[in-house]
């Protein structure tokens, strides 16, 4: 599964606090392709993988907000 | 239906691309600041993932967590509410930004203990007695040392109401003692009998004994001598 966030509204290095996080439970890659940070995600099963995916894209979107101040 | 009104309207549709579970707002509309506390209030619901949507857009897709029972319908629905109640919260916030901080500075620059100067008068730092309270007050205390002591309270109480200065407490107590009493004319002739001390007590078997004896000798009267009576009754048969 592959998940795409835009530098404007991800910071980076909530990103990367987010692969860091999730590398230990499934197989988690990251690169930059222009303004996206792209992350493959991929573990056991189907489900899996949706839903570290999605608790992927959670812990990112959090940290970027808190590293704003916003949150 | 007014042109602002249908902007606004068409600002929060739901995009027919993103699904259901999609939905699309504008920034001018929902600033940066809405939409991430909104999105933040809904981390522990579902799955929240933000795009950009052109240059003024921003697109916003939820999917719910295995196992839950919120439909994406429903996210969808309960974070439009979110996102106009967010809205309410960040314009207030900003009316009332001069005003909460004219209040908080207000708090603790009150709660921070003012500095009192030295040259500040004693009648301005107790507003609160009455002039010639404070006048008299204020008298005693410019020339009043601590050592002072003006009305003798830290005196001893013997040094104060001696009629001898004493030098030492012995040389006193010598003079108490060496003093003749005076003894009245008509007391003097009164001869007073020595004190006669009790007899003691000797042991109890011979004292009991002897004090028998003696009160017995007393005690008893003079019985005629035995023979006398004897003989006359004799000599008359």
């Amino acid at each position: 599964m592959t998940l795409r966030f835009h530098k404007k509204i991800y910071s980076r290095a909530a990103v990367k606090s987010a692969v860091e996080t999730y590398g230990a439970v499934a197989t988690v890659a990251m690169h930059v392709e222009g303004e996206y940070a792209v992350v493959d995600v991929e573990a056991g099963s189907q489900e899996d993988t949706a839903e570290v995916a999605g608790e992927l894209g959670n812990w990112a979107l959090g940290q970027s907000i808190v590293l704003r101040g916003e949150g | 239906m007014p042109v602002s009104k249908a902007a606004a309207a068409s600002s929060k549709r739901s995009s027919a691309q993103g699904g259901p579970g999609t939905v699309s707002v504008h920034k001018s509309l929902y600033p940066n600041e809405v939409l991430f506390g909104t999105a933040f209030a809904f981390l522990d619901r579902c799955y929240v993932h933000l795009d950009v949507e052109g240059t003024d857009r921003i697109s916003i897709e939820l999917l719910p967590r295995p196992g839950s029972t919120w439909t994406q319908a429903d996210l969808a629905g309960e974070f439009k509410n979110e996102l106009v109640n967010q809205a309410l919260r960040f314009r207030l916030a900003k009316q009332t930004e001069k005003v909460r901080t004219m209040i908080v500075g207000r708090a603790i620059g009150e709660a921070i203990p003012a500095e009192v100067s030295t040259n500040q008068s004693f009648e301005s730092r107790l507003p609160d007695l009455p002039p010639e309270v404070a006048r008299l007050l204020a008298e005693e205390e410019d020339g009043l040392d601590f050592l002072d002591d003006p009305l003798g309270i830290a005196v001893p109480w013997e040094e104060k109401y001696s009629k001898k200065p004493a030098e030492s407490p012995t040389a006193e107590a010598a003079q108490v003692v060496a003093q003749p009493v005076e003894i009245p004319a008509a007391v003097a002739g009164v001869k007073i009998p020595a004190k006669k001390t009790p007899a003691k007590k000797a042991a109890p078997g011979k004292a009991t004994a002897k004090a028998t004896a003696k009160t017995t000798a007393k005690t008893a009267p003079a019985k005629p001598a035995a023979g006398t009576k004897r003989r006359s009754a004799a000599g008359e048969s």
